[in-house]
């Protein structure tokens, strides 16, 4: 706000001169604020678009230990190899679909939890409440799977055990296919939801207070504080949060996956990162893993882009 | 005047913030000159190596002892650390101090924690770069990729010229030498010889003999058996809690599971059921009746919950957790691990708990073969960019090859780890019965014998270690040795095989792995088996069989030519 006054009198007064002499007395005005952002504007520089340059193997029979530059120029083969595989079409599904419902499930829990939390008075209970909530992000993903599979474990995992007690049939969770994205997106919703409300309880903590006491001398209850002040208030915040997590839709990490699957649910639980990962790396095929990371990331920036149109459009909420 | 002030250090913040970012880049500056003298240094040595190697050229019969000016030459390793994990190779262990003395070579160990050395070989490789060690152990499978890279020096004529040990051990094992060879013509590795130990400790089933015992059956012998055993165990309540909660057989993951496969006359475990029939010719065995028989059978014992019903999602941890709850009536491993088995259960409180290795069991096509591992293992390659190349083939041929570094891999240090009697080796209370109470391989990894460099495992050495304490383990190798056999062997593929391997097999072996744990657990309908053949053959599995053909013919052809 306090950028685009000043914007606006350096503009008017510089009205009579030249762009480059503007330009010059910009500089100077904001020498202080443009010298700090060096440090930053460097280590995007250096650390996330100079690398960009090793895309150029996902185009080449890539050589390892003889440069990027080494190696035939082979244009899309990578691709097509990728296209052409006959579990082409369920790799894309399967990722798509983790993703889906995991935003689906997984997006609006936070935004209830951070809403709840801010009815509650201020006091111990609620930051227990919410230290407690967060305390799983903590704990590895390696851990996590592990506490899945003594839980849910056949012979006596505490799940099985409930279930056969009240005289059901004990599920063998993780060798049947359509268990494994509820577990895999339910395992991601308790480690992550209470560190992923904090961001909300920030941007509810913005709210003026003003706005609060004026609605309760027009005599709204706390449903309609929270539908007329409170959302409204964290709107732009989930706008955001929800165009970036749908620009990461395509990709699906593959640790948790690797962790969690084996051959009798490769049909739901294969994704494009794990499918990668075992023929990339795994078959050092670097070329290929390359251009499969390409190929998402594109996908992914494209989405992004689409999203952030609608959304400027219908609620002028977006990233620029 | 505050302003200013102020501007200042903004300016200076700023710039140091700078300055820190590329700080990197400058260090790399200053170090290159001391780099340059460190080439110089080592051209010199190098000088001098070439001169001495002239000399011992010309008596190519024996190995000169030291190989060096004492101390005048350092030797860098890069391999993956002690298996005992709390001697690192880099504290200069025993053996390694005694190798030291006798070559005059000095070692710096550029050692990483097993579990993360392929990855971190693997980028040190990437990344190119001439700092890489003179010795390297190659990430696994990559020999090729890095030979075609230019990235290991060919060692034919280094053999030649300066491993007299090594030359005679490769002409009286043609099938060792024949695997170190590549499809070029070139060798480009060295690999640990352990064919001898592989009778010594393989991998079978082993099944609660008490379990037996007490249901008055005997230890099975055929697949039948098998499964009469594991269903008694499943309905009879060995382990006598009043709970049906045993688990006749459990198994790490459907790779291990394929030793039963083996009982259908199948080679499985190490060849992955691709290997020349009777008349030589490469077939993947999991298009035969043999390998739907094997399906049905296993198939037959999972619906029963004969077989563990988590096991295509268990690991060796997770077995073990369930073995040590007394509730596994049997399951497979190396016949080392029996006793630990049997004393963790016995620890727990389960007194008569007694696990048993068992013969490999006689399938519906007769008597099995099991498959064992070698002859083989590991690849160790001198670098292109090592300065010191003669030095580390003449060290190599001294650890590898020579009598002396034969014994200090085998049983250590004389009057330490081992003494001799009447000319022959006797293992001491330090290996056998360890003060800190380590076991037999630990101690001696903890002077740095057995290790991570290459070497040769003898059977006797492995039987005086392993097996001394356990007669009745000793006694059934024996009866076992006969069904052994080795799997594929290790043959090396050009880069083009390796190529066009990966981009077939990626979605074949996806493929083969899950049609092959649906139709055990039932997901899939064994009716199917022929659409199954179908899709295998459209996927190209043709085109693999073509090439290990080739591969096969190759090294026939290399035996036949030693």
């Amino acid at each position: 706000m306090q950028a685009g006054l000043d914007a606006g009198v350096g503009i008017s007064r510089a009205k009579d001169k030249t762009p480059l002499v503007k330009l010059k007395k910009n500089i100077i005005r904001d020498r202080a604020l443009l010298l700090i952002m060096i440090p930053v504007v460097a280590y995007f520089i250096i650390f996330c678009y100079l690398p960009m340059y090793g895309v150029i193997i996902a185009f080449k029979d890539f050589i390892p230990g003889k440069g990027l530059t080494s190696g035939e120029w082979v244009g899309l083969k990578h691709f097509y190899m990728f296209f052409n595989s006959i579990y082409f079409g369920r790799l894309v599904r399967n990722t798509v679909l983790i993703s889906v419902y995991g935003l689906l499930w997984g997006f609006p829990i936070p935004i209830m939890f951070a809403l709840m939390l801010n009815e509650l008075k201020d006091g111990l209970y609620k930051r227990a409440i919410q230290t407690i909530s967060y305390l799983p992000h903590f704990i590895s993903v390696v851990v996590v799977v592990g506490m899945m599979y003594n839980f849910l474990s056949v012979q006596d995992g505490i799940v099985n055990v409930f279930i056969e007690k009240f005289g059901g049939m004990s599920i063998n969770f993780f060798n049947t296919p359509k268990y494994f994205r509820t577990m895999y997106i339910a395992s991601g919703i308790w480690q992550e939801f209470g560190w992923s409300s904090i961001i909300y309880l920030a941007a509810l903590s913005s709210i003026d207070p003003q706005l609060y006491e004026a609605a309760k001398i027009d005599g709204a209850n706390r449903w309609q504080k929270m539908i007329h002040i409170t959302i409204p208030g964290i709107l732009p915040t989930i706008i955001i949060l929800l165009i970036l997590s749908l620009g990461s839709i395509m990709s699906v990490g593959f640790e948790k996956i690797i962790l969690m699957y084996n051959p009798s649910t490769y049909e739901v639980s294969d994704v494009i990162s794990t499918y990668t990962y075992r023929r990339g790396i795994l078959g050092s095929s670097y070329s290929f893993g390359a251009a499969v990371g390409f190929f998402n990331s594109v996908i992914n920036f494209t989405l992004l882009l689409i999203f952030n149109y609608f959304s400027k459009k219908v609620s002028s909420i977006s990233l620029w | 005047m505050k302003k200013t002030l102020r501007v200042i250090i903004y300016v200076v913040v700023c710039l140091s913030l700078i300055v820190s970012l590329f700080s990197g880049c400058n260090n790399k500056k200053e170090t290159a000159p001391a780099q340059t003298q460190e080439t110089q240094k080592a051209a010199e040595t190098k000088a001098a190596d070439t001169k001495a190697a002239e000399t011992a050229s010309s008596d190519a019969m024996t190995l000169k002892l030291p190989i060096v000016q004492p101390g005048s030459v350092t030797l860098k390793i890069g391999t993956f650390d002690n298996w005992y994990a709390p001697a690192s190779y880099a504290s200069n262990l025993a053996i390694f101090q005694a190798i030291e003395k006798d070559t005059g070579v000095k070692i710096n160990w550029e050692v990483s924690p097993p579990a993360q050395w392929n990855t971190q070989m693997q980028t040190r490789l990437a990344a190119g770069g001439d700092d890489l060690p003179d010795i390297i152990c190659v990430p696994w499978g990559e020999t090729m990729k890095w030979a075609s890279a230019g990235t290991l020096q060919p060692l034919e004529e280094l053999v030649d010229k300066f491993a007299p040990n090594m030359k005679k051990f490769f002409s009286e094992q043609p099938e060792v030498k024949a695997l170190n060879y590549a499809p070029d013509g070139h060798m480009y590795k060295i690999s640990s010889y352990v064919s001898e130990s592989a009778y010594v400790n393989p991998w079978l089933f082993t099944i609660r003999k008490d379990w037996l015992d007490k249901l008055q059956l005997k230890v099975p012998e055929s697949t039948d058996d098998w499964y009469n055993v594991l269903k008694a165990f499943k309905e009879k309540d060995p382990n006598g809690n009043g709970k049906a909660d045993e688990i006749p057989y459990t198994i790490e993951g459907p790779h291990y599971l394929s030793r039963f496969a083996e009982c259908f006359g199948l080679r499985a475990f190490y060849s992955g059921y691709q290997y020349p029939d009777a008349s030589g010719k490469v077939i993947d065995q999991r298009l035969t009746d043999q390998f739907k028989a094997y399906l049905t059978w296993v198939n037959k014992l999972y619906k029963e919950k004969l077989l563990d019903n988590e096991f295509a999602g268990l690991d060796l941890e997770k077995k073990l957790a369930k073995v040590n709850r007394n509730i596994v009536g049997a399951t497979g491993t190396f016949i080392s691990n029996i006793p630990s088995f049997n004393s963790n259960l016995q620890k727990a409180g389960f007194a008569d708990a007694n696990y048993v290795p068992c013969i490999p069991p006689k399938g519906p096509y007769g008597n099995p073969t099991f498959e064992a591992y070698g002859p083989i293992s590991g690849d160790f390659a001198i670098t292109s960019v090592s300065k010191n190349k003669e030095v580390a083939i003449k060290w190599l041929d001294y650890v590898y090859a020579s009598p002396e570094g034969i014994r200090y891999c085998m049983y250590g240090i004389e009057g330490k780890s081992y003494v001799m009697e009447n000319g022959k080796i006797k293992l001491t209370d330090f290996t056998l019965k360890n003060p800190d109470g380590l076991g037999p391989f630990e101690a001696l990894r903890s002077l740095g014998a057995w290790p991570n460099v290459p070497y040769q495992q003898k059977e006797e050495a492995y039987k005086a270690i392993l097996l001394a304490p356990y007669p009745e383990l000793s006694a059934i190798t024996e009866k076992v040795k006969p069904y052994l056999v080795f799997g594929w062997p290790p043959i090396l593929s050009s880069k083009e095989e390796t190529d066009q391997l990966s981009s077939i097999s990626a979605d074949l072996n996806t493929y083969m792995e899950e049609m092959t744990t649906k139709f055990i657990i039932g997901t899939e309908s064994l009716d199917k088996f022929d659409d199954f053949k179908n899709q295998v053959k459209a996927l190209g599995v043709d085109k693999i069989l073509a090439i290990k053909q080739a591969q096969w013919d190759r090294h026939q052809k290399a035996l036949k030519g030693n």
